[in-house]
């Protein structure tokens, strides 16, 4: 089921929070878990059920693990058992994901390398497989380090589950979200945190259906047309690409923060404007934060731990490779492997830079930082690096400029330059021109939603902002259109 | 509370106001309602608006054009000046062999032509070239299956037509439109684009939709359904293949690979459908010195104008100008293509 649908909107939604409060206003708490449990493995359900067991398997299999390992502690029992424990249960939620998600590309790559036939699988990727399973080992790990324990299935299980975060995040961590759910608070109706919640569902909606997927229709036309992009179509698509990905990323954890808040639930941000940034280490601080937390976490800590010594060079090398591994975390392909490995590098140059504390202008490092991400986008979005390299091709006018015609007669004499004045945009349209200013505007100097939501006050003009912003999203829906990170 | 007992009611009211809007400007004719007396319906939704169209019983014709946004140019009274026929433009905007067998089911279920005039583009048969998602979130989607002409109702809780974003801006659209003469993407009453932008510049290459051109084998079993569909139905076929600028084909030609799947594309085609128009093929350019395309892929109004003229046996311009293509003919136009490029 879609955030961006009526039948979530309005049918699901409003079941779900009802049942889940009246249950809670008769005490009867655990039924009241048990029932956002059952709404959340629905509304899972919706996309295809033959999903379901994999998702009920996997929440079975990693309690009854962190079961196990809390046995030991509280047994006192031999450490290297809860040791073995442990790394059981890694393999096989690294091997449950590699099998489904990943299995094909290495058959692939192993053909490619040493030339064999073997079949592809073409195994369908099971929906928020990526999500789920990440957040299962974080939760072993701090349970392996004994800073997590739970010994109730339902709050295990609603803890994974939970539907504003089950399908793309914030992934979260246990000890952050599961004691929210045993405060008092929590299982009554608050006014004010409904229309919080409203208020940040509403602009995340307005992003997804009316910004994200106005882009959307720009950048997969023009990516579709890659081999021809002229300078500015080309820019376009990348830029059109770039503001999809973060209006569509960011809608949606706005929508499953303010779920979460009509549930009382405060899920940690993800998004701290991070097209403002001003380096490429600060970038990872503002995108996809809980990713970046869980890279920094649970892959670039271990690697470092693994070196004899902590070095700046060593540090460098397994923040490299933990951006590597990041990368390929987002999709089976190359391009992804490569996105990482690009972003690891600017992260390592960045560091670098600090190290000599050398001072650049704020708008300098913004621009230098705004188009690295750009640039990089492109490898993300392209289907494979031939593609790429087009759009690259285009966007450094290796396939010549067309420059709008301003009656500027000078612009005439350079055609010999590749330089020609003539349409210049994508299907001639202005109006991707205009959201593209648009879209800089707002996300360079407009406040993100997180300082928004700071700053709320429940009053009656914020709620008339939010109708309008709600009504017109509403009516955007009709559009078929899933999130982009569902696909990884 | 404040906050709560102001947007609930609020939100309503102005879902009901717009949607009220939309009813009465009725931008794809779907009710018959015009409030505001509107002459014509400018929109960007041609699916939906031509769907309607064809659709009602009031509507009547005898021939249909068929094609993507390169169809555009095909104007229905040339159309009927040389084939004699009341002709409807059913025309969208970047179609693929789905989008053409649900146009061409719907006119047969609705409608008793005595002619389709069908326009198939190069990268149509590529299956890494996706159909595009207007046509699902239209009402053509119901024609999408074989056994949708004899079952069609689809149960939805909102009016999918009306209660979308597309419908609100065609609505405004069409208000400029008439008020202001913003024409831009108006479509007449026989479905034909009314606004032509200026021939200017050089011609810029676009549509170039050929990534990793696989061919697909479930859109060429579209196109055969497109045939055998009308010849059931006692329904004359004309099918022709877009004109191409010569600095597109020329691009396709750098690409060995791609230069085979061009050739195999024509042969494809004529296979399926016996007799085809050619006009992708250098030739279209000699004709005189004028400039013939808007961009590589989009021919002129007066292009358009003489390639009916060729096909409908009225033309006096060289022989050369198009071709016709039949099983019989097809590998000797081949080679002489292949020597051209060469």
């Amino acid at each position: 089921m879609l955030f961006n649908s009526y039948v979530f909107i309005f049918a699901f939604l409003p079941v779900a929070f009802l049942g889940y409060f009246i249950l809670n206003h008769y005490r009867l708490v655990f039924a009241a878990k048990a029932w956002l449990f059952m709404a959340s493995l629905f509304f899972y359900s919706w996309w295809n059920i033959a999903y379901l067991p994999l998702l009920l398997g996997s929440v079975l299999f990693n309690f009854t693990i962190a079961s196990q390992m809390n046995a030991f502690d509280e047994q006192s029992k031999n450490p290297v058992s809860k040791k073995a424990l442990f790394v059981f249960a890694l393999t096989v939620n690294v091997g449950f994901l590699a099998y489904f998600k990943y299995m094909d590309f290495f058959i692939d790559n192993f053909n490619f390398a040493l030339g064999t036939d073997m079949p592809l699988l073409h195994l369908a990727l099971p929906l928020a497989i990526s999500f789920f399973t990440l957040q299962q080992i974080a939760f072993l790990v701090d349970v392996y380090e004994g800073l997590a324990k739970e010994q109730k299935f339902i709050d295990y299980a609603l803890f994974v589950s939970f539907f504003p975060q089950l399908i793309a995040g914030p992934i979260v961590h246990h000890q952050k979200m599961m004691p929210q759910f045993e405060t008092l608070r929590s299982k009554i109706i608050n006014p004010r945190n409904i229309a919080l919640g409203i208020f940040i569902f509403s602009i995340g909606l307005f992003k997804k259906v009316v910004i994200a997927d106005t882009f959307a229709i720009w950048a997969t036309e023009s990516f579709d047309e890659a081999a021809m992009l002229t300078f500015f179509p080309a820019w376009g698509a990348s830029l059109s690409y770039t503001f999809q990905l973060y209006f569509d990323f960011s809608g949606y954890t706005d929508m499953a923060i303010g779920l979460g808040l009509l549930f009382n639930i405060k899920l940690p941000a993800n998004f701290n404007s991070p097209l403002k940034a001003t380096g490429v280490v600060d970038f990872w601080a503002r995108w996809h934060i809980t990713l970046t937390n869980f890279i920094t976490t649970y892959l670039f800590t271990p690697i470092l731990q693994a070196f004899p010594k902590m070095t700046f060079r060593n540090s460098m090398i397994a923040i490299f490779i933990a951006m590597t591994i990041a990368g390929l975390w987002h999709g089976a392909a190359w391009t992804f492997v490569i996105f990482g490995m690009v972003h690891g590098l600017g992260i390592v140059v960045n560091h670098n830079w600090k190290k000599r504390k050398k001072k650049m202008p704020h708008w300098l490092a913004w621009f230098i930082t705004f188009n690295f991400a750009n640039l990089a986008f492109v490898i993300f979005r392209a289907r494979d690096l031939g593609d790429a390299f087009k759009v690259y091709e285009g966007m450094f006018g290796f396939n010549g400029i067309v420059f709008p015609d301003i009656g500027v007669a000078a612009l005439h004499g350079l055609t010999s330059f590749g330089i020609t004045v003539g349409s210049y945009m994508t299907n001639d349209n202005n109006l991707q021109l205009l959201m593209i200013l648009a879209a800089f505007v707002v996300v360079k100097f407009v406040r993100n939603s997180m300082e928004l939501m700071e700053s709320f006050a429940a009053t009656r003009k914020a709620a008339v902002y939010t109708a309008l912003l709600f009504v017109i999203s509403v009516f955007g829906m009709s559009r078929i259109s899933e999130f982009i990170y569902f696909n990884f | 509370m404040q906050f709560i007992k102001t947007f609930f009611p609020l939100a309503a009211l102005l879902v009901t106001a717009l949607y009220a809007f939309i009813l009465a400007v009725d931008p794809y004719e779907k009710y018959g309602y015009n409030l505001f007396g509107l002459e014509n319906k400018a929109v960007a939704s041609g699916r939906e608006n031509k769907f309607r169209h064809v659709d009602s019983p009031l509507n009547k014709h005898e021939a249909f054009i068929v094609g993507s946004s390169t169809a555009h140019r095909f104007y229905t009274k040339v159309f009927k000046e040389l084939t004699g026929l009341d002709t409807y433009s059913y025309a969208v905007q970047h179609t693929t062999p789905e989008d053409n067998l649900a146009v061409i089911r719907h006119i047969l279920d609705k409608q008793q032509p005595k002619m389709i005039f069908l326009q198939v583009n190069f990268y149509a048969l590529n299956k890494n070239f996706e159909a595009d998602n207007r046509l699902y979130n239209s009402p053509l989607h119901k024609y999408l299956k074989a056994d949708t002409l004899e079952e069609k109702k689809s149960f939805s809780v909102f009016n999918q037509t009306y209660f979308t974003l597309e419908a609100l801006i065609d609505s405004f659209r069409t208000l400029f439109a008439n008020w202001l003469g913003m024409t831009k993407e108006t479509y007449d009453a026989n479905g034909d684009h009314v606004y032509e932008k200026p021939v200017e510049g050089p011609i810029k290459l676009t549509q170039f939709r050929y990534y990793d051109y696989t061919f697909d084998p479930v859109r060429i079993g579209y196109y055969r359904e497109i045939k055998r569909l009308c010849d059931e139905k006692g329904v004359k076929l004309v099918v022709t293949m877009s004109p191409l600028a010569p600095i597109h084909i020329q691009k396709i030609f750098d690409d060995p690979k791609l230069k085979e799947d061009f050739f195999r594309f024509k042969e494809t085609i004529v296979n399926i459908f016996g007799t085809v128009y050619d006009f992708a093929n250098f030739k279209v350019v000699d004709y005189d010195s004028y400039r013939y395309f808007h961009n590589s892929t989009h021919p002129t109004r007066k292009l358009s104008t003489l390639m009916l003229q060729r096909i409908f046996g009225k033309w006096d311009g060289p022989e050369e100008f198009g071709a016709r293509l039949t099983p019989e003919n097809l590998p000797a136009y081949l080679k002489n293509l292949r020597k051209g490029a060469q």
